[in-house]
């Protein structure tokens, strides 16, 4: 008698084959995905690579000892920026001697690579008295970037508080703000 | 009825080609990497395919009691005179003349394993994202040539399980007789 073959058996090759399959099947939709989603995040990565956003200001600084507002600037987004010149509004406070003035397009020229933080020091008017609790400034930087000629404007409202007027860095709230204009408080 | 499943069959194929079309047009490199390797491999197992497939046919009709395809089946078999030997031994023939070409599909296919895995372990890998996504090209050729694989290992193992039953049921036929 011959000994009987143990592979003969077509019903087990069936099911296998749906086993092996279905785990293929996996595999191979999983690569498609893989690469579609590779596809995806590179075709994001350009998007935003062409995307100028607006720089950001993360904190600002009055340096008391070399009259000059220092503010930590952010570029956020995978395009460089240049920022070109300066402009102050500067709104004097009740306890000020001094006048409004504006002062404008004293030059910059720094260069704020892609996700970096640069300092940014702009100069008050020379022999002009001390900031007071009380003034406001508005800083603005003019910038520019390469997919674009045109120029840029961010604008920097910093309140000199007290402990603002004593040089202590005053950082912005990292919550998402709309810089809506304060609701008016009382009524009736 | 014979012309609307003409309209029918026609409108399938029309759908199949235009899926096709719309697939590949948005297709990613990879898949259709993915593509050639299935077709490519494909061709390779051509002989495979259609050999284990036939082999697999005549074996069950003739386990059936109907009446195999003998004429191709002789013509497969390579041996001096296969008109003198049982449904059997040409069923074993035929399987036997077919393991050059599944030796070397085989052979290419763990070559091709072979190199893809060397570029999953050896290369060094820019990121870590892209290891674990790893869309490379080669590794879509490779799983386009595993759905080959698969294929000709499915109706291969088919073939012989059936060509195994042929042969224990004659044998046992002549058991019987003897």
């Amino acid at each position: 008698m011959m000994k009987q073959y143990r592979s003969g058996n077509v019903q087990a090759v069936v099911i296998w084959t749906l086993v092996i399959a279905l785990l293929l099947g996996f595999a191979i939709g999983s690569f498609s995905a893989a690469s579609r989603a590779r596809a995806a995040v590179a075709d994001a990565e350009a998007l935003a690579a062409g995307i100028a956003p607006s720089p950001v200001v993360t904190s600002a600084r009055y340096d008391k000892a070399n009259e000059a507002l220092v503010l930590r600037v952010f570029n956020p987004g995978l395009v460089p920026l240049r920022l070109i010149d300066q402009s102050l509004v500067f709104k004097p406070g009740a306890a000020s001697k001094q006048e409004a003035y504006a002062l404008a397009a004293v030059p910059l020229g720094v260069d704020l690579a892609p996700l970096s933080v640069v300092e940014v020091k702009l100069d008050l008017k020379p022999k002009s008295e001390k900031l007071e609790v009380g003034d406001v400034l508005a800083a603005s930087i003019s910038y520019v970037h390469p997919y674009s000629k045109d120029f840029y404007t961010l604008t920097h409202v910093f309140s000199v508080t007290k402990e603002a007027a004593a040089g202590k860095e005053q950082k912005e709230p990292k919550q998402p703000q709309m810089n809506k204009p304060k609701q008016e408080k009382g009524g009736k | 009825m014979t012309v609307l499943l003409a309209i029918l069959w026609w409108l399938l194929l029309f759908l199949a080609a235009w899926g096709l079309a719309v697939g590949i047009a948005f297709a990613t490199p990879q898949e259709l990497a993915m593509l050639l390797g299935f077709a490519g491999f494909m061709l390779i197992a051509g002989r495979l395919v259609y050999g284990y497939g036939g082999l697999a046919a005549f074996a069950e009709a003739a386990l059936g009691g109907k009446e195999p395809d003998r004429a191709r089946a002789e013509a497969e078999a390579r041996v001096p005179e296969p008109e003198k030997l049982g449904l059997a031994a040409l069923a074993g023939m035929w399987l036997a003349a077919l393991e050059p070409y599944r030796y070397a599909f085989y052979a290419v296919y763990l070559l091709l394993l072979l190199v893809v895995l060397a570029g999953k372990l050896v290369v060094p890998l820019p990121s870590m994202w892209s290891w674990i996504t790893g869309t490379t090209l080669i590794e879509g050729v490779f799983w386009g040539a595993s759905i080959v694989a698969l294929l000709v290992w499915a109706l291969g193992a088919a073939a012989t399980a059936l060509s195994a039953q042929l042969a224990s049921s004659a044998v046992g036929e002549a058991a019987a007789e003897g």
